[in-house]
């Protein structure tokens, strides 16, 4: 019935809706073989089950007492007071108190206010500390003492030591409890691993891992006090707010904790979560002054809303991209000129302004635009149809016609593939759209086995990588395989200065960038809304549940 | 054969119990029926309840673990049997995440989608009948034409389009009213009304334009009926003629309308309280079928489906009740 309606409503609406069904179904594992899900559900996390290694960054050595990446530049001082409403986009009957598992955005906005974790992404998608001060690893990076913050107390009023992170910490990595991130923690020997002090853990690892404060900020690695079994009554974190109350699938409240360890924040006085999933209500309730902030606008919905000063469009350059992709070893995308001429007979630009109605980046057929490990030096590939024309010449396919499976799984998935369509005549290329069932993309018997089709990513270079560029990767949708390629990688990713890791990853990229299967020609940022009247969204650029600034509403503030 | 006989007579005795007897039967192997297909549309939902509660990142063990504990792994009849045997002695089974029983989940949304329905009767059915009648005995007028024309209209509507027109001109454009019907913490529909008023108005449109229509429709037939004619001849003032000879025999016609309104409404009410955001059952049930919430979908579409069932028996024994000569003809 929710189709039928947004069908008939037109296409921006059905947009969004489309795209919020698939992360859904995605999070429920309709398809869990998708990493295009993955990613669009929020790439940082699914895309990390085997093996974490998010976006990097510095290695957690500077102790920082905020996390205050996310604090903002605002005019004048945070103001104190008032009750922040927010408009989640999903939620129901399936939502608990639990934080252990995240399938949904307002889970994560939940347990964001009344948990928190050693490390969180900031909004230059670099781990920074939150319970933790630092983390510092030994020359091979197989152990890492963390020193976490002193004083810091739970809101029953305990205070926070070492013991509560390895209790929390084994509570996830026992398989009985179910908790999501369980095989994150896989890296880690947590027998070996122990409490030095009171505010000191050293953590063994059980092979090198440069970036572990990345492993550290990975959805769903709350800290909760030693001994806790109970998750589903009243929620008990160190987090900016207190539970207070809630009905699945409808609202839920926090109170301001004031014993909070940041000083000065949280801002407000209280947060109420209201779970509105129609995107035209969501925009609705906030024009109509019901909620101070909601998630997801569509790239249609935003423009309209661009000249209204009430509104705050909260635009987000997180790396989501839905790229084309052949497979190098199904002919005839063994010859390389072919893959060349495929790229540069896309109109990047175009893409961007007419699709993504300017709410994106052009892409260079690399993944995690954006982000620290991302390799800007390669040259931007241009529109040039003579040149992809005389690359099909020479490989002897002029004209070459171009099976490409498409859908409207997500935001300008078809739209974009039906613009190929017209950019690519001018090369000799025909292509031979074939639009499949949305809900089903990424569960039909085609995707992986299709030697062309449309897919979706939002993860940083090297979380795609892992998820799509090893022989063993659950979703090598190119056929992407070399030994030393691999065994590059592996060097790469047990180096602890981040610095020198990116460089490496940084290196790799430039194979790919020549020869590899896709074709990643844009990229289109994740769109949220606010009244202009909060201040101190700071926008997150690693995707993944990391909407309305990481969902850290102990940051925003009512401007008087 | 004796007893048979006796009880036959009985029943003749009593015609009107014997219909009763009749159409709560049908009812209840029609509920037997949909209480098949609802759980074998549920089957067929595609996705999973275990990967919907453990996340994206759970492993196939954990999933495995999981739907042997929710018992997802037995046989399909034995797992229809399970839920069919609970839910006739009113146990709706459980929620799948929280495991809280499915009946206090539709508990705390029925009330409200309850005064929703009851607000819309209220404004709809008075309005409705008393614009049929009119556009009836005004039949081929300017009052006639204007009601049925603006009516015609409305047909054409569907909820979520009135919703979304009202939304933008009333709400969001005059900013008389809120846009939204969500519902914060401490407030409920009785003690901020303002939130009624769009989805009432939403669902009133969309009704009205039927009932009207039903209602003129039988107002015209008794209107050009040979007893109106008759009692127009014998020098009857005209709204006697309509009160006691028109509308009397229109009303059987109207109780069959106000069934079909209620259960318009059963469906009418999901789009709108989705439309709306407000916290009823219509939206507890979109979110359950978009999470996989099976033990959920199943309870309230059975409840929707035996409110429906039970609408019709009622109507049907009312409409018997008000014609006397169908409760013995077969």
């Amino acid at each position: 019935m929710k189709n039928d309606r947004d069908n008939r409503s037109g296409a921006p609406r059905e947009r969004l809706t489309r795209r919020e069904l698939i992360e859904r179904s995605a999070a429920f594992g309709a398809f869990l073989s998708v990493p295009a899900l993955i990613a669009a559900c929020g790439g940082g996390g699914g895309g990390q089950e085997t093996a974490p290694s998010p976006p990097a960054a510095s290695t957690g050595g500077a102790p920082s007492a905020s996390t205050s990446a996310s604090t903002t530049p605002a005019a004048g001082a945070p103001k104190r007071g008032g009750k922040l409403r927010v408009g989640l986009n999903d939620g129901g009957a399936t939502d608990t108190l639990s934080p252990w598992n995240i399938p949904s955005y307002n889970s994560d906005a939940r347990a964001e206010q009344v948990y928190e974790r050693l490390y969180k992404y900031d909004a230059n998608g670099a781990p920074a500390p939150r319970l933790a001060e630092s983390a510092d690893s030994n020359a091979d990076a197989t152990v890492w003492q963390v020193k976490i913050q002193s004083g810091v107390t739970f809101h029953d009023g305990k205070t926070l030591t070492a013991d509560d992170v390895l209790y929390s910490f084994r509570y996830v990595a026992d398989e009985k409890n179910k908790a999501e991130s369980l095989a994150r923690l896989e890296p880690i020997d947590l027998a070996a691993s122990k409490k030095v002090s009171d505010t000191e853990i050293e953590f063994h690892l059980k092979r090198p891992i440069g970036d572990f404060p990345g492993l550290l900020s990975e959805k769903a690695l709350w800290i909760v006090p030693d001994g806790a079994t109970e998750f589903t009554k009243q929620p008990n974190g160190t987090g900016p707010f207190t539970f207070v109350e809630w009905q699945p699938g409808v609202r839920a409240l926090y109170k301001r904790n004031p014993n909070y360890w940041q000083s000065g924040k949280p801002y407000v006085d209280e947060v109420e979560i209201l779970i509105i999933t129609d995107p035209a209500a969501r925009l609705n309730a906030l024009l109509g002054a019901q909620v101070d902030e909601i998630t997801f606008v569509d790239f249609v919905q935003a423009k309209a809303q661009e000249g209204n000063a009430a509104i705050q469009i909260v635009n987000a350059a997180q790396p989501q991209t839905n790229p084309f992709y052949v497979q190098l070893d199904a002919p005839p995308y063994t010859d390389n000129r072919i893959r060349e001429a495929l790229k540069l007979a896309v109109d990047r630009e175009a893409m961007v302004q007419k699709v993504e109605l300017g709410f994106g980046t052009v892409g260079n057929d690399l993944f995690g635009k954006g982000l620290p490990s991302y390799n800007d030096a390669l040259p931007q590939r241009q529109y040039d149809p003579e040149k992809a024309a005389s690359l099909l010449k020479a490989a002897g396919q002029h004209p070459f016609t171009l099976p490409l499976p498409s859908s409207a799984a997500l935001p300008g998935m078809l739209e974009s593939a039906t613009a190929y369509k017209e950019q690519a005549k001018a090369a000799g290329i025909t292509v031979q759209l074939q639009k499949l069932d949305a809900g089903s993309y990424f569960a039909n018997d085609k995707y992986l086995k299709s030697p062309t089709y449309q897919t979706n990513w939002g993860q940083s270079f090297e979380s795609q990588a892992q998820d799509g560029l090893f022989k063993d990767s659950p979703y090598n949708e190119t056929h992407w395989y070399s030994k030393t390629w691999a065994e590059g990688f592996r060097k790469a990713q047990a180096i602890p200065d981040a610095d020198k890791r990116n460089a490496a990853y940084k290196d790799l990229q430039v194979p790919l960038y020549k020869e590899g299967g896709y074709v990643v020609f844009a990229f289109f940022n994740t769109l949220d809304a606010a009244s202009s009247k909060v201040m101190g969204i700071v926008p997150y650029i690693a995707s993944g549940y990391e909407n309305l600034g990481g969902f850290d509403f102990k940051d925003h503030w009512f401007a008087p | 054969m004796g007893t048979l006989a006796t009880t036959r007579a009985r029943w003749r005795r009593h015609p009107l119990a014997a219909y009763a007897v009749r159409r709560v039967a049908v009812g209840a192997v029609l509920l037997m029926f949909v209480s098949m297909l609802v759980f074998g549309a549920t089957q067929v939902l595609p996705g999973d309840a275990a990967s919907a509660i453990l996340g994206r990142s759970a492993t196939a063990e954990q999933k495995e673990i999981y739907r042997k504990e929710l018992g997802l792994d037995r046989p399909l009849p034995t797992q229809y049997w399970s839920w069919i045997s609970g839910v006739v002695q009113g146990d709706l089974g459980k929620t799948l995440a929280s495991r809280d029983p499915v009946t206090s989940f539709i508990s705390v949304r029925v009330g409200k989608t309850l005064v929703l329905a009851l607000a819309t009767l209220l404004v709809l059915l008075p309005v409705a009948l008393a614009l049929g009648v009119w556009a009836g005995i005004r039949r081929d007028r300017a009052a006639d034409h204007v009601i049925s024309g603006i009516s015609l209209g409305f047909i054409a509507l569907p909820e979520f389009v009135t919703g979304t027109l009202l939304i933008a001109s009333i709400a969001v454009s005059l900013k008389l009213l809120p846009p939204t019907s969500i519902i914060e913490s401490g407030q409920s529909p009785l003690t901020s009304p303002r939130i009624l008023v769009l989805p009432v108005l939403t669902l009133c449109i969309t009704a009205a334009a039927y009932i009207i229509r039903m209602i003129r429709a039988g107002v015209v037939e008794s209107m050009s009926s040979d007893y109106v004619q008759m009692a127009r001849l014998n020098g009857v003032p005209e709204w006697r003629v309509v009160v006691r000879h028109a509308l009397r025999n229109s009303l059987a016609p109207t109780v069959q309308v106000l069934a079909l309104t209620v259960q318009y409404l059963i469906g009418g009410i999901v789009i709108v309280e989705t439309v709306f955001a407000y916290p009823g059952l219509g939206q507890g049930l979109v979110q359950a079928v978009i999470a996989r919430d099976i033990p959920t979908v199943q309870g309230v579409a059975m409840l929707l489906a035996a409110i429906y069932v039970v609408i019709n028996i009622l109507a049907d024994f009312v409409v018997v009740l008000l014609i006397p000569k169908l409760r013995t003809s077969q």
